[in-house]
């Protein structure tokens, strides 16, 4: 590799890098001055780097060239696709630390920040990978900072218990994934590059020889199944997101679920791409299980945060529409939709954090009285509920449009539309999603409780991420079109 | 630019400005909240009223295309054909006003509620903004947009500051409303895809639109229209209560504060009425095929809810059931398919609306005095509320389609229509249904006069209650302009039919597929 090349590469993949440095930087003075740290410092470090590794990602985004910037003899792929994923990544992790800011435990922690920040390069590098092996270590990477984030407070035994169930769900899902990802390289003839398995494969369908090629699909699908929280991969959700400090719950409903769909939709349309015709079905059946099995369970839900991660779950059967939906229309619904998403569940997530410390308590039902206590929290509340239902003025019901638009608009080869069953069973099950989120506006506005006259103070860290959240739910819902045409954009530029 | 262009936009954005103002304001300036809510909805009730002037009736009869005007026209996703296009034409222009009336009426009844106010004046602006931008709009898109807007404000409203079972009520009205919109927006894009334009028509490079008065003139595959006419009406007429989905609405309206209730069945209602109507202008082939379906449907709405509102014990479930049965007359205006019965069915909108929401700024006159709505428990209101009486009269008498009031002018014009049947030729059951439907009428007079003897006239009894006050300006001021209302459109009809008929017209000329 010449010297050109690396520089290249290493411009490609500059944001990872600044990641990497700054989580260097975490530790670093976590090691040598753990003791005389107090505060928010390691927060603030952690966001003024991330806004950073964001100017660059926009930079190049206003400099991108048409072509992709393939790096590394081909194991990362650079293009518009994978810059809206890292944007994502970057403001959540920017949004979760915020959170993060005043939760005891948390705060003057380096190693947290650190983990974090490892992780979100994991991420990065899953939406930009072109290449089996680095698909699978970039996996890994996010994976194993997550789980360690998940079990972080130890003196709590539900997060050591979210988080060993987390790895061991993820460790066995994982393996799968592995050897499904064997299968590919063995029956491609040791092809590892996605569009060179790609073409193999099109052999194999030429020759009608695709039984191992499916198999190999079924084995990846519970891989990628695990990181959205697909049905019925999604058993780890509930606990994980229960027991998993607030912010780490927020970080992984949202970073989590969008890596976990930028490398589904890269594998399946790219590698996958001649199999088109088998898994449109199954992942049009994957779907519609996701959303009925999401929104029912999350109806019965006491927890606020259980709750929640049913509502993720269900979420995600959404976004499968989109995959379904292959194409232009359903990318880009996707990465509008998951953009949204990101700024709505951290808001809930956030609001979560806030009702529990106040009252000690996850449950539904104790956050009794907030627009007493707190009108603004209660109104970000209101804002995040109504976008996860998909209700205008807020972002949430352009992007359930979109999808489900992607979903009527959607023929086969045959010319037929062979979805509109699923956009029909979206709409009845968002109607479900729509009752359990009701719910919790109902105990907020209405019931009442005890020492509702006392005010409840927030922190800073939260009044400025909610403030953030809301405004970008309300703007993305006014103003959706630069967004659009972004998401557009970036779906052109996946193959 | 040109006034003209933004007035619309002026009337939808005041409440919304007036909404944001209201959050934030600090908790204790209640007073000044009131005042921005009411200060907004009087501008867009001004400017309702300076659009209904100055609207253009020679064009709007003579020019072709000319029936939608005050037009503005901003992309808004330009990639998916979706852009901001509002316009009214004869029918939306009286819709508007309608809304404008009984918007500004409803914070004038509201003036004194104590719990929240800010939050309760803030969710009214709303969802009166949200009425507004449906009645407004000419994109499919932003239809749906407002009509999605206009609903979950009522959830909050409803749940928090209603009575009788309000949390109840409130979810299954948000449900059935929202299940009802989101299949007519399925319908929708179904539409939206399969629609094939001649050539010209749409802008370069674009492929699909949801332009309504493009897709008027787009070339709908009859398959298409046949499995997705019934879907987007019915979708959206759960909101007009039709039978069998019309379960939310009595309910909904007991449980509603008084001002609620008001833009609810007055207003809200209409907006169902109005969006089903879309189906008809964009699937006419299939509108023909199907409208006399519907028509069967709504007959029931017509009679039963006549029948259940006279066996009812809550003053105020009288009136949700016999919102009903009226909206059943409205829909049944349109399934007559000839120009009479829209005309009818257009003015019985209007009508009901002002009716309805006369009716329930009385009922919730006497609620907030006698705290109770059983019928059997009242007696006498008339020697102390003497002007919510002769108010509640008067929208008794239009409820039971008395000629010299509104609701005859409505009423006699369905019936017309009924018995001259669609255009198309006589459908062999159309004046069995005007029979049928008359028994509506003669129910609905047997329990309007139940409620007048029982609750305004009989025993007074100053000492059962304890907490009498007498009425304020506000609610004074509302009870005479909708019973001024009510007579003046009765006796002058002409007022707002010759603007209702050049709606109807160009309906009619969409669905005889010219």
């Amino acid at each position: 590799m010449t010297g050109e090349q690396l520089l290249h590469g290493l411009w490609a993949v500059l944001p990872e890098v600044i990641l990497l440095l700054l989580g260097i930087l975490v530790i670093s003075i976590d090691l040598i001055k753990r003791s005389q740290i107090r505060g928010r410092t390691f927060g603030y470090v952690t966001i003024a780097g991330g806004l950073v590794a964001l100017a660059v990602v926009f930079y190049q985004m206003l400099n991108q060239q048409p072509q992709p910037a393939v790096a590394f003899a081909g194991m990362v792929r650079v293009d518009l696709f994978v810059q809206m994923f890292r944007m994502m990544f970057l403001v959540a992790l920017i949004l979760a630390t915020l959170i993060s800011l005043d939760v005891k435990g948390l705060k003057t922690n380096g190693e947290f920040y650190g983990l974090l920040i490892f992780s979100t390069v994991g991420m990065g590098f899953m939406a930009a990978s072109n290449n089996i092996v680095m698909l699978y270590v970039a996996l890994e990477t996010t994976s194993i900072a997550l789980y360690m984030l998940a079990g972080f407070i130890r003196e709590s035994s539900v997060s050591t218990e979210a988080g060993l169930k987390y790895f061991l769900f993820g460790a066995f899902t994982s393996t799968i994934l592995l050897y499904g990802l064997s299968l590919l390289f063995g029956f491609t003839g040791g092809q590892t590059n996605y569009s060179e398995i790609a073409v193999a494969l099109q052999r194999l369908v030429a020759n009608q020889e695709t039984l191992p090629a499916l198999v190999a699909l079924v084995l990846i699908t519970v891989g990628f199944g695990f990181k959205v929280a697909a049905v019925p991969f999604h058993m780890w959700t509930p606990d994980v997101y229960e027991g998993a400090p607030t912010p780490i719950t927020a970080f992984i409903s949202v970073a989590s679920k969008a890596a976990g769909f930028a490398v589904f939709i890269r594998f399946f349309l790219i590698v996958f791409g001649p199999l088109q015709e088998q898994w449109v079905g199954f992942v049009a059946i994957l779907a519609a299980v996701t959303m009925v099995l999401g929104n029912l369970v999350a109806l019965q839900q006491r927890n606020f945060k259980r709750m929640l991660a049913y509502s993720s779950i269900a979420q995600a059967g959404y976004l499968l529409i989109g995959v379904a939906a292959v194409g232009e229309l359903g990318i880009a619904a996707i990465l509008f939709y998951l953009s949204v998403y990101v700024l709505t569940n951290i808001a809930a997530f956030a609001v979560a954090e806030i009702a529990a410390n106040a009252t000690g308590s996850e449950l539904i039902k104790d956050m009794a009285g907030l627009s007493r206590r707190a009108p603004g929290i209660a109104f970000a509340l209101l804002a995040s509920m109504l976008s996860l239902a998909g209700v205008p003025p807020l972002a949430g019901f352009f992007g359930k449009f979109y999808i489900f638009q992607a979903a009527v608009g959607y023929t086969n080869p045959a010319g037929q539309n062979s979805l509109v069953w699923l956009a029909l069973l979206g709409v009845l099950t968002s109607i479900i999603g729509l009752y359990y989120y009701l719910v919790v506006l109902k105990v907020a506005y209405v019931d009442r409780a005890e020492g509702e006259d006392v005010p409840l103070k927030t922190s800073g860290g939260f009044k400025a991420a909610l403030t953030i959240t809301v405004a970008g739910m309300i703007f993305f819902g006014i103003f959706a079109t630069p967004l659009y045409t972004l998401s557009t954009l970036a779906a052109q530029a996946v193959r | 630019m040109d006034f003209r262009q933004i007035v619309l936009t002026l009337i939808v954005f005041a409440p919304v400005t007036a909404a944001v103002i209201i959050f934030l304001t600090p908790k204790d300036k209640t007073m000044f909240v009131r005042v921005v809510a009411a200060v907004a909805t009087f501008i867009s009730l001004a400017l309702a009223i300076y659009i209904f002037i100055a609207y253009d009736r020679d064009a709007a009869a003579n020019i072709p295309a000319a029936e939608y005007q005050f037009q503005a026209l901003v992309p808004w996703v330009p990639s998916l054909g979706i852009s901001y296009h509002v316009g009214v034409d004869g029918i939306g222009l009286v819709m508007v006003l309608l809304t404008g009336i009984v918007g500004f009426m409803g914070v004038l009844i509201s003036w004194n509620i104590k719990d929240r106010p800010r939050e309760f004046f803030a969710f009214f602006m709303l969802l009166v903004a949200g009425v507004y931008g449906v009645f407004v709009s000419l994109d499919l898109f932003l239809l749906i947009f407002f009509y999605e807007l206009s609903i979950f404000p009522m959830y909050i409203l409803i749940a928090t500051w209603g009575s009788t079972r309000k949390e109840y009520a409130a979810m299954k009205l948000t449900l059935y409303l929202l299940i009802g919109s989101i299949v007519a927006l399925i319908g929708i894009l179904a539409v939206y895809f399969s629609a094939q334009f001649p050539p010209g028509l749409l802008p370069d490079g674009a492929t699909h639109t949801f332009d309504l008065l493009l897709l008027q003139q787009a070339n709908i595959p009859i398959e298409v229209q046949r499995i997705w006419f019934l879907p987007i009406f019915i979708g959206f007429g759960v909101l007009a209560g039709i039978w069998p989905f019309h379960n939310w609405s009595p309910d909904g309206h007991v449980a509603a504060p008084t001002a609620v209730s008001m833009i609810h069945a007055g207003v809200l209602m209409k907006l169902g009425a109005f969006a089903a109507i879309i189906a008809m202008r964009i699937l006419p082939d299939a509108a023909r095929e199907q409208m006399p379906l519907v028509i069967l449907l709504v007959t029931v709405n017509v009679v039963y809810g006549a029948g259940i509102a006279m066996v009812q014990k809550d003053f105020k479930y009288v009136i949700g059931f016999s919102s009903v049965s009226h909206m059943g007359l409205v829909t049944m205006g349109f399934a007559t398919m000839n120009q009479v019965g829209m005309n009818g069915a257009v003015l019985q909108m209007w009508s009901h609306g002002i009716m309805t929401a006369c009716f329930f700024s009385v009922v919730g006159l006497i609620y907030d005095r006698a705290h109770t709505r059983q019928i059997d428990e009242l007696s006498g209101w008339a020697r102390y509320l003497p002007l919510a009486a002769v108010a509640f009269i008067i929208g008794g008498l239009v409820s039971m389609g008395m000629p010299g009031f509104s609701g005859f002018v409505a009423e006699f014009q369905i019936f017309m229509g009924l018995w001259q049947g669609p255009f198309f030729g006589q459908i062999w059951y159309y004046p069995i249904i005007a029979i049928l439907a008359i028994w509506g009428v003669i129910l609905t007079a047997a329990y309007v006069l139940r409620i007048v003897q029982q609750v305004f006239f009989g025993e007074w009894d100053p000492h059962k209650w304890h907490d009498l006050r007498p009425s304020n300006f506000g609610d004074k001021l509302a009870l005479i302009t909708f019973s001024v209302l009510m007579i003046l459109i009765g006796i002058v009809p002409s007022l707002l039919m010759n603007t209702i008929q050049l709606g109807t017209a160009s309906l009619m000329k969409l669905l005889q597929g010219g």
